[in-house]
Parts: C-alpha cells; structure tokens; sequence
C-alpha cells in the first residue's frame, strides 16, 4: 500500500473512531441526565414546583405524632419536616429499621397532582455515627432549633 | 503499652520502606547499604507490619480499653470471632490490614523481581507502602490512645457481624494490592525506558490473582447485602459497590492486554496504561468509601483530613503514573497495526469496551460528588442509567467473547471456514433463538439478548471442550482456565437476566395463619412472632411455614428483627428459604398491637446460578496461574 494510502487508510479509520465514540459518549450522557435523581428537603420541594410524576428525593425528620399506620393495607402515612416546612409521605410496605418519630429518613418517590408524596423506597439512618451528607444540613439545622431558646 | 508498642512497629517499618526504595535505579548497588538482600529486608517488613497488626488484633481480643479505637468499636460482649475481624470494621484498622496484605504481596513479589528492572518495581512498591504507612501512622492512626475514662466499648455496628462481611474487606484488599505490582511494573518500565516486554508474565500473573480475589469479595459484599439489607436485592449500583467494581472491570481490561503481550508482544502501551489504570481505579475506591464523601449504607463515618490524605495519595501515585505514562511511553515502545477480525483484533475492542464500561461507572460515581462538592446541589444517579448503559455495553462484549476465542491470533477469522467448522453450535444457537421467541421474555429486550447470547456461550464452550478432548491440544490447562472464566461469565449474564425479568414482591399485612405468595409453587403461613434476649441483642423472630403448592409443608423460615442496646440499632434479618436454583426472601417489619405483621416477599430466581457463576470465575483466573513445571 503507498504512504498515501495508508495515510488516508488511518485518516479514515481515526475518523470512523471518533464518530462512533462521539455517538456512544453522547448517548451515555443522554441516558445519564434522564436519571438523575435530586435530593430535596420539604422546604426546597414547595420552592422548586417539581413536577408531578418525577422521580426524587426528599430528605428530612419524621414529625413527632405524625405516623398513621394501616395495618390492615401495610400502608404508613408520615409527615417529613424539616422544621421549616412539612411533607407528607404515603408509603406501602415494611417499614425500615429504626423508623420512629424524629429519625432522619430519605425517601424516593414521586409527587402526584395532589401535593401527596408517594414514597417507593425509605432509607432510615442505620449507625448513630453515619449520617448520609444531605442529611447533615438538615439534622445540623434541627440541633441549632433545639438549643434556641 | 500496647499505645508504644504499636506506634513503634509502625515507625520501625516506616524506616525500612524507606531503605527498600534504595532499589530506585539512582542508589542500586551503591555501597553497603546496597548489598543488604532485598528479598530478606523485605521480610523483615513483613515481619514488622505483621506484629504491628497482631498488637491490634489483641488489643481487640482482650478488649483494652486504652486504644480509643477498641472502645469506639467493640465491647467485650461481641463473640471473639467479631472481636478479631472487628479489628478491621473501621477505618484505621483496614488501612492497617491493606497495608499489611500490601506488604505480604511485596514479600512474594521480592522473590520474582530479577534484574534493575525487578528491584525498581519493587522500590515502587514499597514507596506505595510508604505513602499508605505514613497515612495510617498520622491521620489514621489505630493506636490512638482513649481520653475518655470508660468502662466498657461501644460495641461494633450489628450490620458488620456477618462473616461474609469480615471476609469481604480482607479479600477486597488482596486485590487491589496485587494491582499494585502491576502498577509498579509499569512505573519501573517507564522509569528505565525498558523495551523488551518481559514484565508480561507477570504482569497477567498479578492481574489475574487481583482478579479472582476481586470476583470473591464483591461477590461476598454482594451476597451480604442480598441477606442483610433487607431489599432483596443483591447489586444497588450504589456507590460503595461501584468503587469495587471499577478495578474489577480495569482488571479484566488488564488481564486480557497483558495476555496479548505475553504472547504477541503487541499492545504494550495500552497495557502499560491500564497497569497504571487499574491501580488508579483500587485508589480512587479507597478514597470514595473511606472520605465519607459518598452517600451509601455502605460508607464509613470520616473526617475530612482523611479524605484530603487519600485523595493526595491518589493524586500522587495516579497523576504521577500517568504523566510519565504520557511523557515516556511512545519514546520506548511502538505499537504495531492491527489485522482485522484476528483474536489481536477482538481483544483490542475488549479493552476499548471495558474502559468504556470503567467510564460508564466512573461517571456515575463522579458526578454527583461533583455535584455535592462544587454546587451544593445533592444528586443521586439512578439504577436505569447503569441498567441501560452498562448492560447494553457488556451484551455487545459478551457477543465478542464468544466470537473471540475461536479466532486465530494473526489470521482474520474466514466466514465460510468459521460457518463450517462450527455448524453445530451455530444451528444449537439459532434454535435456542426461535425457541427464546416464544417465551415471555421477549418483552425485556436485554433479558432476552442476554440469556440468548450466554446460552450461546455455553454451547460454543460446550463445542470446544468436545474438540478438545478429540484433539488433545498442548495447552489444556489455557484452555480450561478459559471454559471456566468465559463460562462463568456466561452463566453470570444469564442468571441476572432471567433475575431481572422474572423477579417480583409482594408487600402484605398478615395476621396468624394467614399466608403471603407470589406464584403457584409456594406459600409461606405466617404461624407466631416470639421475642427472645441473645448476648448482644433482642431478637423478634417470627415463624412461617413453607409449602409447596399451599398443601405440603416443606420447612418453616424465620425472619427476624434484631435491636442491639449498646450501639442503638436495629437490623432486619431476612429469611431466604431456597430451592436447588431459586430464592423467596422474607422480611418482616412492624407488628400492629392486634397482631397483624407488616410483611414482604420477594421472589429472586437464579440466586444459586449467580453465586455459582462468580466462583466459576474466580476459578478460572486461578487456573490461569497454574504453571507447567518446564515454563
């Protein structure tokens, strides 16, 4: 083959290469930003009007005498606060280890046209020393309201 | 006393890396100090490091009080096998245990080093252990002394007592430091302009042992989480569990580079580059978990210090790597063209898909801490995206891999020849396809591909072990490390797929007698809730029974729900009740104060295929080490 062809052989081949790359690095990122999940607090929530039906986070405390448990339908209704603003949470299912009042929980799920969370999956604080670092603001802002007069 | 002694071993070994990184090319053979057996020094080392980590261990087993660290994790009522491993359930201790296994894999790899070219890997080595020493002599410090007065320890977090999880860390560690050596190849071939190749051996030797034990302990990690966190499932693409995954992946990448050199003595640059990759990816894990920087169930409480540590640790050994990568490699070797459809050819792709898949997780794992870090704005990255994006990648690798080995290294694999010499699995294959058309799972397209793709698998390996035996070729033992690796992976793929699409849960409230199930072949009755005390926790243990087809009872199962006092945590225990290939998973939460208990059932078929498959694995990579007396 001449160096001219070879050449022009490579320049091809470098071309082809960074076509397809170019495609695939675009369709990653594209499936990527499509499943980006953002954490938000209830207050953050009411702020950003999310819309009905997006897939997020909701990070906060669970009110003291806010749990409505459903026996019967393993249905749990709370309240997540954190001490600004309060959400409600609907949630099927058993419940994480250490849920009570006043524990720090992450929950995933959806907002529906109501205004009513339905939480898919909940993710209580497993370790007293762990703290999940969205979590800290929130948990850091309950202390600061504690020790206020 | 126990404070002194440990801190001193630490010192003591401190100084005599820094005497093992004489053997950087500048102070070989210089004087007396020169003389001094590099393979014996090295054992000293050990030696060192050894008793330093004993002391610990000890301290742990007696639980003495006056090392801060026995009383932040651990109490004298833990049962003594959670006493020991407990050793390294937290931060400073597993820095000490991965820098002991480091310098048990530097030991071994004293004895293989030959020539300049040896000892200056091995110097590399050892400055890799000096960075990780210094760190666990100053911020991570495990013999830090108490400065409370205190009676008893606080005990070690309940999710940890499992031994699948003391194992998981140690084998984790054996891993990643065997990917130290190829690391240290790699730097010591740039640093001495070496062409001539012959690190290849030993560079797939390592990768191989760093890859089987990384198939154990994230399949260890992995099994954990299916039993202990309660979800069912067995792989969350959480953060921590793709910290581990990204050097299996770069590892793969490696083993099947280095292979190419080995035998073709092409690709030294690329494996060079993934030598250097490989370890950068075991680093980049170490600071993701331990700088507690990641949200995930899996991480570590840590303080900033630390990560900034790591994190220059990281900076150092991969920057550095890769800037002399960068401005020395393509003066010392010249890659060679590459013949279409040759097996050179083939594995060229898998190294470009393999790092496009490191790339994939890479960037899930990166930019929400980016996120974190620069805009304040918390991010999590979805299961979907790695689901679509890595799984549509390693379905394409998996239609490679079979293709791959039936290729000849220099000659372009002929259609016609190919059609001929492997018309039986070819037809097996197409039938296996028609016959998939007409099950359900059609409507999960990567289920379908990828249960297609390795049964396809199977049968082409099931082809050449029948040629094999007929032909009796020279290298069998190549060859079966192979059947058990790719085959592995074969039935990993279609485990997961079948998993995927056929696995499903059911949540229900149930009162006595009642029962909770998902298909026709078994029902679980709820029967009674009892509350018992153990040594360190309460245990709610409730009781269903099993039977098949709801009429005969083939055992009972019993999750439970344990509250541990001292550390002020609960942790559920699922109950999995198998049959020869399947799993139903019971998780129990709440019960009401009439009785009625807040239950899930999940139903996850292939479970035993699964694990099966990660030893299969593992097996193969350590055939791969096997050695003809005469080589």
């Amino acid at each position: 083959m001449s160096r001219v062809k070879r050449r022009y052989k490579r320049l091809v081949n470098v071309l082809l290469l960074l076509t397809s790359m170019s495609i695939g690095v675009y369709l990653i990122f594209l499936q990527f930003k499509d499943n980006l999940v953002f954490f938000y607090t209830p207050s953050e929530l009411a702020q950003h009007h999310i819309a009905p039906g997006k897939f997020v986070r909701i990070g906060g405390i669970v009110k003291a005498g806010s749990i409505i448990s459903n026996s019967g339908e393993n249905t749990t209704i709370f309240a997540v606060t954190d001490e600004v603003s309060d959400l409600t949470l609907h949630y099927k299912g058993v419940l994480p280890p250490m849920f009570r009042e006043g524990q720090g929980v992450v929950a995933e799920g959806e907002l529906d046209k109501q205004g009513v969370f339905t939480a898919r999956r909940l993710l209580t604080k497993h370790d007293e020393n762990y703290v999940p670092p969205e979590m800290e603001a929130v948990l850091k802002a309950r202390e600061q309201q504690g020790n206020a007069p | 006393m126990t404070i002194l002694l440990g801190n001193a071993l630490l010192v003591f070994a401190l100084l005599l890396c820094l005497l093992q990184m004489r053997f950087l090319r500048a102070w070989q053979g210089k004087g007396s100090l020169g003389r001094l057996s590099f393979t014996g020094m090295q054992e000293v080392l050990f030696g060192l490091i050894t008793a330093a980590f004993g002391v610990l261990i000890y301290a742990f087993i007696v639980t003495d009080l006056s090392l801060l660290l026995v009383f932040q994790h651990s109490s004298a009522l833990k049962p003594l096998l959670y006493r020991i491993t407990g050793s390294w359930g937290n931060h400073e201790g597993s820095l000490l245990l991965f820098s002991w296994i480091l310098s048990v894999v530097l030991m071994v790899f004293s004895t293989q080093a030959k020539e300049a070219l040896g000892k200056t890997a091995l110097a590399t080595g050892n400055a890799v252990l000096l960075l990780f020493l210094l760190y666990v002599a100053t911020y991570s410090n495990p013999f830090a002394p108490n400065p409370y007065d205190v009676a008893m320890g606080m005990g070690l977090n309940p999710l940890l007592q499992d031994i699948a999880l003391a194992i998981h860390p140690p084998l984790l560690y054996v891993g990643y430091a065997a990917l130290a050596v190829p690391y240290a190849l790699a730097i010591a071939v740039l640093l001495q302009r070496d062409s001539q190749m012959v690190w290849a051996p030993l560079m797939h030797s390592w990768s191989a042992v760093s890859l089987g034990f990384l198939t154990v302990g994230i399949g260890l990690g992995s099994w954990w989480a299916y039993r202990e966190l309660g979800w069912g499932g067995y792989w969350f693409w959480d953060p921590v569990e793709n910290a581990s995954l990204l050097p299996w992946l770069a590892g793969v990448a490696l083993f099947h580079s280095s292979l190419v050199v080995k035998k073709r003595k092409q690709f030294p640059v690329w494996t060079l580059s993934l030598a250097i990759a490989s370890f950068a990816m075991a680093l980049i894990g170490f600071f993701l978990v331990r700088s507690g920087i990641l949200s995930s169930v899996h991480s570590f409480a840590s303080a900033p210090e630390r990560g900034l540590f790591l994190l220059g640790i990281f900076a150092l050994l991969a920057g550095g790597g890769f800037l002399l990568f960068a401005l020395r490699a393509p003066q010392i070797i010249r890659e060679q063209g590459v013949g279409l459809f040759t097996r050179t050819s083939f594995l060229y792709l898998n190294n470009i898909f393999f790092l496009t898949l490191v790339f994939t997780v890479l960037l899930g794992v990166i930019y929400p801490i980016l996120s974190q870090v620069m805009a304040e704005k918390p991010i999590s990255v979805g299961g979907p995206y790695y689901n679509t994006v890595f799984n549509g990648i390693a379905l394409v690798a998996l239609l490679f891999m079979i293709i791959a080995p039936l290729s000849h290294w220099t000659q372009p694999l002929a259609l016609r020849s190919f059609l001929r010499t492997h018309t039986a699995p070819l037809l097996v294959s197409a039938v296996l396809l028609l016959l998939l058309l007409f099950t359900p799972i059609t409507a999960a397209p990567y289920s379908f591909i990828g249960s297609w793709l390795g049964a396809a698998s199977l049968v082409f390996i099931a082809y050449n072990i029948r040629r094999a035996y007929e032909q009796k070729p020279a290298s069998l033992r190549v060859l079966v490390s192979l059947w058990c690796g790719h085959g592995g992976i074969a039935l990993l793929v279609i485990a997961i797929a079948i998993n995927a699409f056929s696995g499903a849960e059911k949540d229900m409230a149930l009162s006595r007698g009642e029962k909770i199930s998902i298909n026709e072949d078994y029902c679980f009755v709820y029967n009674r809730n009892d509350i018992t005390l153990r040594k360190n926790y309460i245990s709610r243990q409730a009781e269903f029974f099993v039977l098949k087809e709801c009429n005969a009872q083939r055992g009972t199962a019993t999750p439970e729900v344990r509250t541990y006092p001292i550390e002020g945590t609960q942790t559920y225990e699922s109950a999995i009740f198998k049959t020869l290939v399947d799993d139903y998973v019971l998780v129990i939460g709440n019960e009401s104060p009439e009785g009625v208990l807040s239950t899930k059932l999940y139903y996850r078929p292939m479970m035993r295929i699964i694990w099966l498959a990660a030893v299969l694995i593992a097996l193969g990579c350590a055939l791969s080490l096997i050695r003809r007396k005469k080589e």
